[in-house]
């Protein structure tokens, strides 16, 4: 897990530099946009073959799968709500989805 | 947009199961790892183009903690609301979901425990992570972009950062880094204590 998480770091900040020098023109980033679009995609696709091909989640989920289900939501919802409230608490947050400071 | 990131996901999962061969498997790692890269060098580059990043992440400093920090929490106590609505031991339903979607960890860590609970914690982690992506865009847009960024947990630094990006901006696509790794770190320290004091 290190290692890779520098090289997700390193691969933020050779993108950073390129980003800041301004070497890349509206034009050209309107295409790399599409390109990201398109990444972001093909990865949800290849994500969701992952599961698919692992016979043991399929099954799985049709036995457990409403205890994972109500374990997920009742998670989200709570972890959504304290996060909500410290950063009312913290941040002084007034707006709904700027971070004011 | 949250509609086409489901049906991304939903694409990919019936292709998996019906059409592609189990050998296929193998190489799905290699195909993410090469995307997620281009992906991260894409979010980096948005982060470039922020002429005021700096000052903005200056200005935030140590306050983005909270965040990392409320997620671990909010792991923690839905498991154990969770565990009272399913009327299961709560030490477990929270020890299943403090994994914070790391599903492969969670799930091995939960292996020498008992083999239902090492599968509960995979098929938790993995919903979190699919809902999370799904649910980022409509999140953000109506609750808030820290919201958006807390459901990801431990994925925040990786697959669900280039959705985070596209979605909110980039203070919060810097906090969302800083929220996955933390979250990644604590993984492996919270989910042994939280089976040992509430599992016991």
């Amino acid at each position: 897990m290190g290692i890779r998480l520098i090289i997700y770091f390193l691969i933020l900040f050779l993108g950073f530099i390129i980003g800041h020098k301004d070497k890349i023109n509206d034009g050209l980033y309107r295409k790399i946009n599409i390109l990201q679009n398109v990444c972001l995609y093909v990865l949800l696709f290849i994500m969701g073959i992952r599961i698919g091909l692992d016979d043991s989640v399929i099954s799985s989920f049709l036995s457990i799968g409403y205890m994972a289900v109500v374990i997920t939501l009742i998670t989200l919802i709570v972890t959504i709500g304290i996060v909500r409230l410290l950063s009312k608490l913290i941040l002084n947050r007034k707006g709904e989805d700027k971070i004011e400071l | 947009m949250s509609f086409n990131i489901l049906l991304s996901v939903l694409l990919g999962i019936g292709f998996g199961y019906f059409i592609l061969p189990s050998g296929f498997l193998e190489y799905t790692g290699t195909i993410i790892d090469i995307g997620l890269c281009v992906l991260l060098f894409f979010v980096g580059m948005d982060l470039g183009r922020q002429k005021d990043f700096f000052q903005n992440i200056k200005e935030l400093g140590y306050k983005m903690i909270f965040v990392p920090f409320g997620v671990i929490i909010g792991g923690v106590l839905g498991g154990i609301i969770g565990g009272m609505v399913l009327h299961i031991p709560l030490g477990e339903a929270a020890a299943v979901s403090s994994g914070l979607g790391w599903y492969t960890l969670s799930s091995i860590m939960l292996a020498d425990y008992s083999n239902e609970l090492s599968v509960l914690a995979f098929l938790v982690n993995v919903l979190r992570e699919v809902i999370a992506l799904i649910a980022i865009p409509f999140v953000a847009k109506h609750i808030g972009f820290i919201e958006s960024v807390s459901m990801c947990g431990a994925t925040a630094m990786d697959t669900s950062l280039p959705v985070i990006s596209k979605f909110t901006d980039s203070n919060t696509t810097v906090i969302s880094f800083v929220t996955g790794v933390i979250s990644t770190i604590s993984v492996p320290v919270i989910l042994p204590i939280i089976l040992n004091i509430l599992g016991g």
